[in-house]
């Protein structure tokens, strides 16, 4: 089902829990009463439409947000995304660390945890240094490409950037990443010694599969919204570079 | 248990969108799209590794050509009768009339079917492979190992995906934990 502005948010959380993620998120508060989507939105200063086409790609699969997500500002796209990079990194993955911390083996404990904390070190450094890169720079990168077209001035130094390495190469770079999350649960699952409480291996696993969920679903929206809108507006703008249309600066 | 990759094509959107409802449910098959004309099929095949095509069988004639490109893809004819006479294009086929239980066993014997051609044997690594895992959770490169061992790389290479694949772990770091646990090398080598 998709879900529309007229929808009551408290019944759509009823339907989908993961959706409190999202508001977080947005930082939107609980407490909304009978208000409708809109109203909520409205009350926090949230683009309605944009918060709607997130909700709905995150939530059914098979809907392509796509065409519609293409409407919205980069700006707060990008936005988005970023603020999804600081709840994985504050949150997600400290509660997972401590977890590892706190799980004791029926054999081998200290060995075991020393592996497993290791190999999450390893991930979150990793994941990391993934991050500040697009933080850093991919995300200031289409940023700028977006005030360049508006404003229909470019520096020199940007126009530079388009032609060697536009965002076409930036593409992929998820993978090393997707496979540690990929090999830890098989770990868990498959080849450590039973835990002494068997609670916080599950709580463990389960915070990993909801962390890739949120992954993949975090890549569609680069993959598919993000890196399509910046490769438009690298063509737009070298073609409009060309008809002297720009003002360089 | 993978799922396997597959693509419907079928018109009708009702049966569609049911076999794809019915396949999922098996949790044995991973409907990669319903594609409903040439153009949609060769996209789909072109970005995507297809392991099974249910077709609607009276579209085939529009699709074969396209589909006899891929050599490895396995055909399923979804048909309207039980007393289909299936002929050497399909390996099996669908009727659309049957019960649950009917589909369900004809859905797992598909499945069975298809799995056991690809199936590799799960009782943990051979020797040659334990010694290979061993160098790789040591740092050893693809090379190193080749050279170690007398093997080519493509050998080494070889080895190392069969390993990944039977282990489910695809990191050296994931390697290297798989090692110390099985006691195949010692925490202190581990890098």
């Amino acid at each position: 089902m998709k879900i529309l502005q007229d929808n009551k948010m408290a019944e759509v959380i009823h339907l989908n829990y993961h959706i409190l993620s999202i508001l977080y998120r947005f930082d939107i508060s609980l407490g909304f009463g009978d208000k409708t989507i809109a109203q909520v939105c409205n009350d926090n200063n949230i683009n309605t439409n944009f918060f709607l086409e997130i909700t709905n790609a995150f939530i059914n699969k098979d809907y392509s947000p796509e065409d519609n997500l293409q409407s919205f500002s980069i700006e707060l796209i990008v936005n988005y995304l970023q603020k999804t990079h600081i709840y994985y990194t504050k949150e997600k993955i400290p509660e997972i660390l401590n977890l590892i911390n706190n799980l004791e083996f029926k054999t081998n404990t200290q060995r075991n945890i020393k592996l497993l904390k290791n190999f999450f070190t390893q991930y979150s450094n990793e994941f990391n240094q993934h991050i500040n890169r697009e933080d850093n720079f991919i995300y200031p990168y289409v940023v700028s490409l977006q005030k360049a077209f508006d404003t229909k001035k470019i520096s020199k130094k940007n126009i530079e950037l388009i032609k060697d390495t536009p965002i076409a190469s930036y593409q992929v770079e998820h993978e090393n990443v997707e496979e540690k999350l990929y090999d830890l649960k098989n770990i868990l699952i498959k080849y450590l010694p039973p835990a002494k409480d068997p609670k916080i291996i599950n709580t463990i696993l389960s915070k990993l599969f909801k962390l890739e969920d949120d992954l993949n679903e975090h890549t569609r929206i680069e993959n598919n919204v993000m890196i399509p809108k910046a490769i438009k507006l690298e063509k737009i703008i070298l073609s409009e570079i060309n008809k002297n249309k720009f003002k360089i600066i | 248990m993978k799922p396997l990759n597959s693509i419907i094509l079928e018109k009708s959107y009702i049966i569609g969108k049911g076999l794809k409802k019915v396949l999922e449910e098996s949790g044995k098959f991973n409907i990669i799209d319903i594609a409903l004309n040439s153009h949609q099929l060769k996209n789909l095949l072109s970005h995507h590794n297809i392991d099974i095509i249910f077709i609607n069988v009276n579209n085939i004639n529009e699709f074969i050509e396209i589909i006899n490109n891929y050599s490895k893809i396995n055909l399923i004819a979804i048909v309207k009768k039980s007393d289909f006479k299936i002929s050497d294009l399909f390996i099996d086929f669908i009727n659309i009339f049957d019960d649950r239980n009917k589909i369900i066993i004809k859905t797992d014997n598909i499945y069975n079917k298809l799995n056991s051609k690809t199936k590799t044997s799960s009782v943990g690594l051979s020797n040659r492979e334990k010694t290979i895992l061993k160098y790789v959770a040591l740092g050893f490169t693809t090379k190193e190992i080749a050279e170690k061992l007398f093997l080519s790389p493509h050998t080494v290479v070889t080895h190392r995906k069969n390993i990944s694949n039977r282990l489910g772990i695809k990191t050296v770091s994931g390697l290297t934990i798989y090692a110390v646990l099985n006691n195949i090398i010692d925490l202190s080598e581990a890098k």
